[in-house]
């Protein structure tokens, strides 16, 4: 962040101070940003906000409806829905940002070859990248996951490695701007070598569409995850997750007579996505007013 | 026009190549072996050998993802894994017809609820209109699709049984026109909404841009009447980023399809697709993979004769 020198009429201000300024005065960012802040508290501090343990069946207190002792009722082996709710929030804010982590890395390095080198490089990154987007991202997801098996782990790595493809070609895109800039030209004449360059110049300044993107990235993630989950391929039982609370909606018994169950999650899945969403739109008006569009 | 037609459907070719030889080598990946069920003391080492050399199991990759390619371009996606042995062409032509009724459906559904919308949030713009369609088009992006259709399912095929709660046919009965809509409403909607909530931002945004341009001030100037301001001379201009949207949300519009079918037990190949991976039945995974991609692309090429339709400006050549 703090190598975006490109404008230099502000003196007092940070490029950091001047985007949060911006960034104030968008009402529905800053809710998103509350919105986010509570999710992510919630799944935090999950022991200290339920007295119960996600995993603890009773069978004695199956099926039961919300009442003062269990919130959201309990599930058909007894568990505390509301307790599952809450750590569920763990596990996808963990897929979110790691698919994201793995997605915004693999799609900067291409982003960043492709628009520094051009030429044959360039061609071939687009060309696949090409590739990537015509591909239906849940078909070839699923016929990854049942292939390799369901999991967490794996299902991050699925996530991320389907979706490089948005940052990989905002980052060419801006390095392509960049790369005949003078102060590329200055860097590479006082003898910086390319990695040098890509990573020390390129990269710090394409940071803005770079930040925006792994932010809506995030959101995209949490709703991939509880889809795949939902159809069976992601997060595996016991596990809580917002998609496996979801899928028990497939059954009409649940869907029917315990809208409890099901609502909660969705309702989680829903707001958290859309606090997102409005943080990243907040973020993309704030950083680089000029970047899009 | 011909011409260019005929070269932008060349050159899917060597990208369904290239994605159908990945995903042979993906599904080659596979753990279990096909013959695993002859295994037992009754057949020797070498009859199982044997077989394996028939059915060409020794082959090298390429030359099996060869055979295949050859195979495919004939029509045939080979046999089923599963008990039935049905030729998988079969099973995916049954398929095929619910999947596409839900795709284009909830696409058209996308295109005549958006556009106007759309339109009335950029020339009412920061009315309590473009307030309200802005909040609903975040909250239509940010909402799970399959959260969407178990809601709708809860409302309106529970608690007020007015629409079916799944499949595409009436199990007694005479099936027409009507049943079928009947039947396809709900998922038509959980698809469509995160269609409509994008367009409709895309639709005010690129309406927004237009509106500002000097020869939409000329109109004005002439003195036309706003509407044909808006209607004739701004819409069209609009339309082109709202097209390429199109183009590009196909892929999405098909992954969400497989979740919806799910949802509403919708007889399409999304429904088959998860089936068969629970059944491991490759051959029918490979097939259906390879279909769907096909899809994207006689999908992205529409969008482009459109485009080329919409804007005089690009040239064929």
């Amino acid at each position: 962040m703090n190598n975006r020198n490109n404008n230099n009429q502000e003196k007092a201000e940070t490029p950091l101070s001047l985007a949060w300024r911006e960034f104030k005065k968008n009402k529905l960012a800053v809710l998103g940003l509350v919105i986010v802040i509570l999710v992510a508290l919630s799944a935090i501090f999950a022991p200290v906000i339920t007295p119960y343990d996600p995993a603890q069946t009773n069978i004695l207190k199956t099926e039961e409806p919300p009442s003062a002792e269990h919130w959201l009722g309990t599930d058909k082996v007894g568990r505390d829905i509301y307790t599952r709710l809450i750590y569920g929030g763990r596990v996808s804010i963990m897929v979110g940002l790691i698919s994201m982590i793995i997605s915004v890395s693999i799609g900067t390095v291409m982003g960043l070859l492709a628009g520094y080198f051009g030429g044959l490089v360039d061609t071939i990154i687009a060309r696949l990248i090409d590739i990537f987007r015509s591909i239906p991202f849940l078909i070839i997801a699923i016929t990854i996951a049942s292939i390799w098996g369901p999991g967490l782990y794996r299902l991050m790595v699925i996530i991320g490695v389907l979706s490089w493809t948005g940052v990989a070609r905002l980052v060419r895109g801006k390095v392509f701007s960049l790369r005949e800039r003078e102060f590329i030209q200055a860097a590479r004449a006082s003898g910086g070598n390319d990695l040098w360059i890509m990573f020390k110049h390129l990269l710090p300044n394409s940071m803005a569409p770079i930040i925006v993107n792994a932010t809506l990235r995030v959101a995209y993630s949490i709703i991939s995850e509880a889809g795949l989950t939902f159809l069976g391929l992601g997060v595996q039982p016991p596990t809580a997750s917002w998609g496996s609370m979801l899928k028990s909606a497939q059954s009409i018994h649940v869907l029917g007579s315990m809208p409890w169950y099901w609502i909660p999650p969705g309702v989680m899945v829903l707001i958290t996505v859309m606090g997102i969403n409005f943080v990243g739109d907040g973020l993309r008006d704030s950083l680089d007013p000029r970047q899009y569009e | 026009m011909t011409q260019y037609i005929v070269r932008r459907f060349l050159q899917a070719i060597p990208v369904v190549l290239i994605v159908s030889f990945l995903i042979f080598i993906l599904i080659n990946m596979a753990p279990g072996d096909p013959l695993a069920r002859l295994q037992n003391p009754g057949i020797s080492k070498e009859d199982i050998q044997q077989r394996y050399e028939q059915l060409g199991l020794n082959d090298p990759v390429l030359v099996r993802y060869g055979r295949w390619l050859g195979d495919f371009v004939q029509g045939d996606l080979g046999y089923s894994m599963g008990s039935s042995h049905k030729p998988v062409s079969e099973m995916i032509g049954e398929r095929i017809v619910p999947t596409l009724y839900l795709t284009l459906g909830s696409l058209l559904l996308s295109i005549i609820v958006a556009i106007p919308i759309g339109i009335i949030s950029a020339t009412r713009q920061y009315s309590i209109f473009d307030y309200i369609a802005t909040i609903g088009a975040f909250v239509g992006v940010s909402v799970p699709n399959f959260f969407f259709g178990l809601l709708l399912l809860f409302i309106f095929s529970l608690k007020f049984p007015i629409f079916p709660s799944g499949g595409f046919t009436k199990a007694v009965g005479v099936n027409n026109f009507w049943t079928h809509l009947h039947h396809a409403i709900l998922p038509i909607l959980t698809l469509g909404l995160a269609r409509v909530a994008s367009m409709t931002r895309y639709m005010r945004s690129s309406m927004l841009e237009v509106i500002k341009e000097d020869y939409i001030r000329t109109a004005r100037a002439k003195g036309l009447s706003e509407r044909v301001v808006i209607y004739k001379h701004a819409l069209r201009n609009a339309l082109i980023p709202v097209i390429t949207l199109i183009g590009l949300s196909i892929p999405m519009i098909f992954s969400g399809a497989v979740i919806t079918e799910q949802v509403f037990s919708w007889p399409g190949m999304g429904k088959l697709l998860i089936s068969s991976v629970w059944k491991r039945n490759y051959t029918v995974m490979m097939g259906i993979d390879v279909i769907m991609c096909v899809l994207v692309y006689v999908g992205n090429f529409a969008a482009d004769v459109l485009y080329v339709v919409v804007d005089p400006r690009i040239r064929y050549d």
